[in-house]
């Protein structure tokens, strides 16, 4: 319900990653992660729920090379 | 009639829009803007137009020179080579357009304890000190108005630089203050048939203020009502959010926090509201104000008493915005009217 | 409407008479035009100030919590209920706010409470001095003008979708001749949202909280909204920023408090009745309940047996949004 709320306020889809996982699932989790890590990269730098007033400087920096 | 005339100027009220962009140029102009379907003070952005057909605003415009979050300090850098500076305060001039009376006494009321001979608060007095104001009569003030009762009024000059009067398609303003007057130079001089209309206006303006309460006496007997029961009768229905506290022009209490992100941080000033329950809240985990009945007992006593014992004056303005905006109609004219008619008992006065 | 205020009056002067409760909430007159406000009767004589009319919009449900002490004394409490607020109040039995046994329910099937801003609206800048309603007709007045309203026109967005009018749980039943909602659960202004583009998305509700001071006049009239220390509030730790000036921190409190309500929200509308700024709450928590009834096909508050939907699991739990 979180996801399907924060995708219909306006946040990209597949910027909030949900798993059912146990300590056990060692390979399940490998594979998790790395499919999230694409989707990530894909996505680019979050820019939506992030403080921006009081980004520190390395933030500031990147906010800046994404807004190029 | 005492107003000279040479400070009696004139404008059509189509063509505020265009001394507003002149100004612009040299002042931050702060004006009320209507949104939706009601009127909120703030800063004009660019193209934006100022709606002065208002009764009053949603907000109060105290936040212009008691901000709802201001920074304190900011610093950066890592925790041995800690640098700290002090922010540097918009230093440009600030216009307020518009205000109304009741909120232009509330920061008389609020310039009593930012400023006063023990302590300056250079966070405010910079603001103030920056800031022209115009007043703005009210022809048409509302049903929860009572501003009278605080000696003030819809057209109340006090604190204004400059004071406004709407008479059919003009807006009259007066000069009051050297700065003020200096801003309304080149407007053209208003003739003798808008000052007697502005003072017609003007003369009988007191009595179309719908509602009063009587205050006097009130802070002695406030003094004397600590532990009477009327507390817990008039917070019942209370829902403890700030609405009150936070629409209210002279409500001033605010709280310090420090907020840090990595090697960045700053120390920020807040709002607080006595109608909180983290308001007061001690370290230890005690709380003085446990319940609603004794945070209420906090505003009304703040502004009915502590306020008039410290500083000589009422901390209310009767701008009713309390009123009209408490999600359950609590009515501080009410309360006021109760606590007159409260008999206090031998054991109630000691 | 006098009929259901004469009936109302009596019920509460009976239960107060034969000391079965200990007080009733209800509504009496407030001193706006455009509002009922919640009155405590606690002796029998007081019951003449009970009303009842289309400005009874507060959720009377919100007021439970307070009164632990004086249930625990075994003292029990009549509550005023709407469709809404018997709703909340099941939940409240649900989450042991109370126990059943400790509310005596007067319920009133109701036909939608008026919404005071869309009026306003109508009339804007004027102020608005009278308000009287006959059967569906709603005559305002104010110093230069006079204006008649059907009633059904002027409704809470809230009170139009509603989905239960009829209070389903109650001691006391005032009979009405209400029926339910015709947009019952139509969400129209939900499903226009979604309809736009996602950055368009992000920016209307962006400004919309962006009004936001904080005075956290929706978590307090929320029924549902009644934790001892409240996420904003904590401070070890600090979960949000407590500024304004940090837009961020805005978006976030709205998110975190309406999906704190989420599965337990009666969608009474007390939230977006109660904010000063006019910020349109019902956008997001209407979506939650959208979702309750899609995914898991409940609705808050009808089941005094039941859990609050994410209370509980299932196996076949949809799982929507998470990795296959």
């Amino acid at each position: 319900m979180l996801k399907s709320l924060l995708e219909y306020l306006g946040l990209e889809k597949g910027r909030l990653q949900l798993a059912w996982l146990s300590s056990a699932e060692a390979e399940r989790f490998v594979k998790i992660a790395k499919e999230t890590i694409e989707l990530v990269r894909k996505l680019g730098p979050a820019k939506k729920l992030v403080k921006k007033k009081f980004a520190t400087e390395r933030h500031r920096k990147t906010q800046k090379n994404n807004e190029k | 009639m005492k107003d000279s005339l040479n400070n009696m100027k004139y404008i059509e009220k189509n063509k505020l829009v265009e001394l507003i962009k002149e100004l612009k140029k040299d002042y931050i102009l702060i004006a009320p803007v209507k949104l939706k379907n009601f009127v909120l003070f703030r800063e004009l952005k660019e193209n934006e137009e100022p709606y002065l057909d208002f009764l009053n605003s949603r907000n109060s415009p105290k936040e212009f020179f008691f901000p709802q979050t201001e920074n304190i300090v900011e610093f950066e850098g890592i925790i041995d080579k800690r640098v700290s500076k002090l922010e540097d305060i918009k230093n440009k001039k600030r216009i307020i357009l518009g205000m109304r009376p009741c909120d232009i006494k509330s920061i008389l009321i609020l310039d009593k304890l930012f400023i006063n001979e023990d302590y300056v608060d250079n966070y405010y007095k910079r603001l103030r000190d920056n800031t022209l104001i115009f007043g703005f009569g009210c022809n048409k003030p509302r049903t929860t108005c009572f501003c009278t009762s605080f000696e003030s009024g819809p057209f109340f000059k006090e604190g204004s630089d400059g004071f406004i009067t709407a008479i059919g398609d003009k807006f009259i303003i007066e000069g009051i203050t050297e700065g003020g007057k200096k801003l309304i130079e080149k407007l053209e001089n208003a003739d003798k048939d808008m000052v007697k209309a502005k003072g017609e206006i003007e003369k009988n303006a007191n009595d179309t203020v719908p509602s009063s309460v009587k205050v006097e006496k009130i802070p002695e007997k406030l003094r004397e009502m600590f532990e009477h029961p009327i507390w817990e009768e008039i917070s019942e229905r209370c829902l403890g959010c700030g609405v009150c506290t936070y629409l209210c022009p002279t409500c001033h209490c605010f709280d310090i926090q420090d907020e840090v992100i990595n090697e960045r941080g700053r120390r920020v000033k807040n709002w607080d509201s006595c109608m909180f329950p983290i308001f007061t809240l001690h370290g230890s985990g005690h709380q003085p104000r446990e319940f609603r009945y004794q945070r209420m007992r906090q505003r009304i006593m703040h502004k009915f008493n502590y306020y008039e014992e410290n500083f000589g004056v009422i901390a209310c303005c009767g701008c009713g915005r309390c009123i009209t905006q408490c999600p359950v109609n609590i009515d501080v004219r009410e309360i006021i009217s109760s606590i007159k008619n409260v008999k206090l008992t031998i054991s109630n006065e000691k | 409407m006098e009929k259901i205020e004469k009936k109302i009056r009596e019920i509460a002067g009976k239960l107060l008479k034969d000391e079965k409760v200990k007080l009733v909430i209800g509504f009496e007159n407030g001193t706006l035009p455009m509002k009922a406000r919640p009155t405590f009767i606690k002796i029998q004589e007081n019951v003449e100030k009970l009303v009842w009319n289309s400005l009874c919009e507060n959720n009377l449900a919100v007021y439970i919590p307070f009164y632990r002490q004086l249930m625990d004394k075994g003292d029990k409490i009549g509550v005023i209920a709407k469709g809404c607020d018997a709703r909340s109040l099941v939940l409240h039995f649900q989450e042991n706010v109370a126990k059943r046994e400790q509310i005596v329910i007067i319920a009133i099937p109701c036909d939608g409470m008026l919404d005071r801003r869309k009026i306003e609206k109508e009339v804007f800048p004027n102020e608005i001095t009278e308000l009287s309603e006959n059967g569906d007709t709603i005559v305002i007045k104010g110093k230069e003008f006079e204006k008649t309203f059907k009633k059904t026109d002027f409704l809470c967005d809230d009170c139009n979708t509603c989905t239960h009018r009829k209070p389903v749980l109650y001691d006391e039943l005032v009979e009405s001749s209400t029926k339910e909602s015709e947009k019952s659960g139509d969400y129209g202004k939900i499903k226009e949202f979604e309809s736009k583009e996602q950055d368009k998305r992000w920016k209307l509700f962006t400004d919309e909280v962006s009004r936001c001071i904080r005075c956290y006049a929706c978590r307090n009239a929320c029924p549902s909204c009644y934790c001892k220390e409240c996420f904003v509030d904590c401070t070890n730790p600090q979960w949000i920023g407590t500024t304004i000036d940090e837009k961020t921190d805005l978006e976030l409190f709205q998110i975190i408090r309406t999906f704190h309500t989420a599965g337990r929200c009666v969608n009474c509308g007390s939230c977006t009745r109660a904010c000063p700024m006019d910020i349109d709450i019902s956008l997001l928590v209407n979506k939650l309940s959208i979702d309750a009834k899609r995914l898991f096909d409940y609705e808050t508050g009808l089941d005094i047996e039941g859990k609050p939907v994410l209370n509980k699991y299932s196996e076949d739990d949809s799982n929507e949004g998470f990795f296959e």
